[in-house]
């Protein structure tokens, strides 16, 4: 299955850039992977997802609802009934995740049928630094599992060992 | 007192609200736009290599990298010294041409457009894209992407990467432009030229030929007679890149005329207790609190503005636009220049303007001989210590200021945002569209969450260069509260 995997947020504005930390540690896991990194959601997915079959989305939130550093894996549906957000897939400026993606089927474009997403609670969204705050800077290995994981189900990228091949031929 | 909360929902919990006061007789006594902070950018920043800020700068916002990243390049420039080539210069600009037909496609279409093609008053759920697309067709839809895959193909390719840009340097810009580069680039200037006019063809159908959506463009509901502001070139004429930033007072007198180095003879900032945000202001006419007028130092930095201190357009299409507008609002030419028009929904239609300027500026430069020259970068042998730079960002005047050691490294980081310089001029609509619609402690239209929207919606304000948080296409909610704080009313609208 073609897959591409976003990371969204903002990495100088300390726990926003867990999305960009966490595409980064899997960009070196699975190098042959396609992982991009935006600042923002909205219309501007609609700029990198064209032509995938998946999308694997892990983006900051802000929830109160779970611990910092502890995730949530949603789908579009969530994002859609509004019992899920994440800091960056909305815009704004434009649209949110679903909008979009109703914007690129009713055009033609062809867009993933699956979309995962992970939200990763924040501590602080508003500072600028490089750091995140220590529980989710622990989180930044428990994050990626999860996510290869979930590349993982692409066979084509499994090597006889079980890890994931930096060489694979992408499917 | 009786309070009328208006709860954006944000991604930061509890930040960035409206919050709309009655008196006792149940009448507006103010409206407070508050606008969080984000802190220690300067911080962050001082103590860096100044080289890295086009860098950084194109971090602070997922929106207009583009535009901190010219303005960065451009402080670069002046902080070492030296003068980039003319072809790099016209590379520069041809990126931005880019990015604004990108970004003002965008703004009209899924934001500020809806609320006139589908209807103001039509429900949320529909006012937006979508809706445009149910009610123009679904090829607009196709048009719109089409239009941000081509112009991000062009930035991607000219700027080393799609998002955040990485070819403006001090002296120029890192990349070249090829022969078979330039070929594909006028294809897409071209293309960008027909949409530009297909969408004020669209424009004029829809709204303009409409009574009631052209009642409420020139309706008193957002009407502000303040000073406007932009940058223009040698001939007064509207320019994104580069030039001299203008003033016109509420009549259209020229007020001041400026080297964007200059900035700090000509604005000062107000600081109000209830935000972290600072109200921009002229400084030689003062603060004079959130009024309009001649006497009062608030000025608006927007496409409306930018056309308001011009002269005429660089480009044949978009002055024959221009002078369909102005002509429109009845604005007569005084000293070769129209009046300025004040009816802030108006920056809907200079925005569009502005789009076909854009792109008829992108074909200019892409069919210059000069673009294909490889001599695109001055290299720097000094270090000045001190540089600001300038560009017309879609949403306003974006300053750049950086000071450093003599080694080049920060030791001052200070930046004017677009929206900042139009905070006390939003929230002067807000409160302009709340004393309409609010009257007796009742909401008379129940269009008032809209009507409230689109009066900051026209600004398209990008707090988020300044704050990276604002009420956009949000829920809202607005409570009636009795003194005593019991909700009289509630309306809820889900974004």
């Amino acid at each position: 299955m073609k897959t591409i995997v976003v990371g969204m947020g903002n990495p100088i504005l300390s726990d926003d850039g867990i999305g960009i930390r966490v595409a980064r540690e899997l960009k070196r896991r699975a190098p042959a992977a396609d992982i991009v990194e935006l600042g923002a959601g909205g219309i501007r997915l609609l700029d990198v997802l064209p032509g995938y079959a998946r999308v694997l989305i892990v983006d900051a939130m802000v929830t109160g609802e779970i611990a910092c550093g502890q995730f949530r894996r949603f789908t579009l549906v969530e994002l859609q009934k509004k019992t899920a957000r994440t800091c960056n897939t909305l815009c704004v400026h434009d649209m949110d995740l679903p909008t979009a993606m109703a914007l690129g089927r009713l055009a033609g474009v062809a867009l993933p049928e699956e979309v995962v997403i992970w939200g990763v609670e924040a501590h602080d969204v508003e500072t600028f630094g490089e750091t995140l705050s220590p529980a989710v800077e622990a989180a930044v290995p428990v994050v990626v599992e999860d996510m290869v994981g979930e590349l993982l189900r692409e066979k084509a990228w499994v090597t006889s060992s079980g890890s994931i091949s930096a060489t694979a031929a992408r499917p | 007192m009786r309070q009328i909360a208006i709860d954006p929902i944000t991604r930061l919990e509890g930040h960035g609200k409206i919050d709309i006061f009655l008196d006792d007789a149940g009448e507006v006594a103010n409206t407070y736009f508050q606008v969080p902070e984000l802190r220690g950018f300067e911080q962050f920043c001082v103590g860096r290599l100044a080289e890295d800020m086009p860098q950084i700068t194109n971090r602070i916002c997922g929106v207009c990298p583009e535009a901190h990243h010219m303005a960065a390049s451009k402080a670069l420039d002046a902080l070492f010294g030296v003068e980039p080539t003319s072809a790099a210069k016209k590379l520069r600009e041809f990126v931005y041409m880019a990015f604004y037909v990108t970004d003002h496609t965008t703004h009209f279409y899924a934001l500020g457009g809806p609320d006139f093609i589908v209807g103001p008053d039509a429900p949320p759920a529909e006012r937006n894209i979508l809706g445009v697309i149910r009610k123009v067709g679904v090829d607009i839809g196709k048009q719109v992407i089409a239009c941000r895959a081509r112009n991000h193909h062009a930035i991607e390719v000219m700027g080393g990467r799609g998002v955040h840009l990485a070819a403006g340097l001090p002296g120029g810009w890192s990349k070249p432009m090829s022969e078979a580069e330039r070929a594909e680039f006028e294809t897409i200037a071209r293309a960008n030229i027909d949409f530009a006019l297909f969408t004020l063809k669209a424009f004029d159908d829809i709204v303009l030929k409409n009574e009631q959506y052209l009642a409420l463009v020139t309706s008193d509901v957002y009407l502000h007679r303040t000073y406007s502001m932009g940058t223009v070139d040698e001939k007064n004429q509207v320019n994104f890149y580069d030039g001299k930033v203008r003033v016109v007072d509420p009549d259209g007198v020229e007020f001041a005329k400026y080297r964007p180095e200059e900035y700090l003879l000509h604005i000062s900032e107000h600081v109000e207790p209830w935000t972290y945000l600072k109200f921009p202001y002229l400084k030689t006419i003062g603060w004079k609190g959130f009024v309009d007028g001649k006497d009062s130092g608030v000025y608006v930095a927007s496409p409306l503005s930018r056309l308001n201190v011009s002269d005429s357009m660089a480009t044949p299409r978009a002055q024959a636009e221009f002078d369909r507008m102005y002509t429109t609002f009845g604005c007569k030419k005084v000293g070769g220049r129209y009046q300025p028009i004040h009816h802030r929904l108006a920056t809907h239609w200079a925005r569009l303007i502005e789009l076909l300027y854009a792109a008829e500026r992108m074909l200019e430069l892409v069919t210059d001989p000069e673009i294909t020259s490889p001599d695109v970068r001055t290299i720097p042998t000094k270090v000045v210590g001190r540089g600001i730079g300038s560009v017309e960002a879609p949403r306003g005047t974006l300053t750049h200021h950086y000071e450093t050691d003599e080694r080049g490294v920060l030791t001052k980081v200070d930046l004017l945002v677009g929206t900042t310089n139009n905070y006390a001029a939003m929230s002067m609509s807000i409160n302009n569209a709340a004393r309409k619609l609010i009257s007796k402690g009742k909401v008379v239209d129940n269009g008032i969450l809209n009507k409230i929207e689109m009066a900051f919606r026209l600004y398209d304000p990008c707090l988020s260069c300044a704050t990276h948080n604002l009420p956009g296409t949000m829920p809202l909610q607005v409570n009636i509260r009795r003194p005593d704080g019991e909700i009289l009313e509630h309306l809820r609208r889900d974004g």
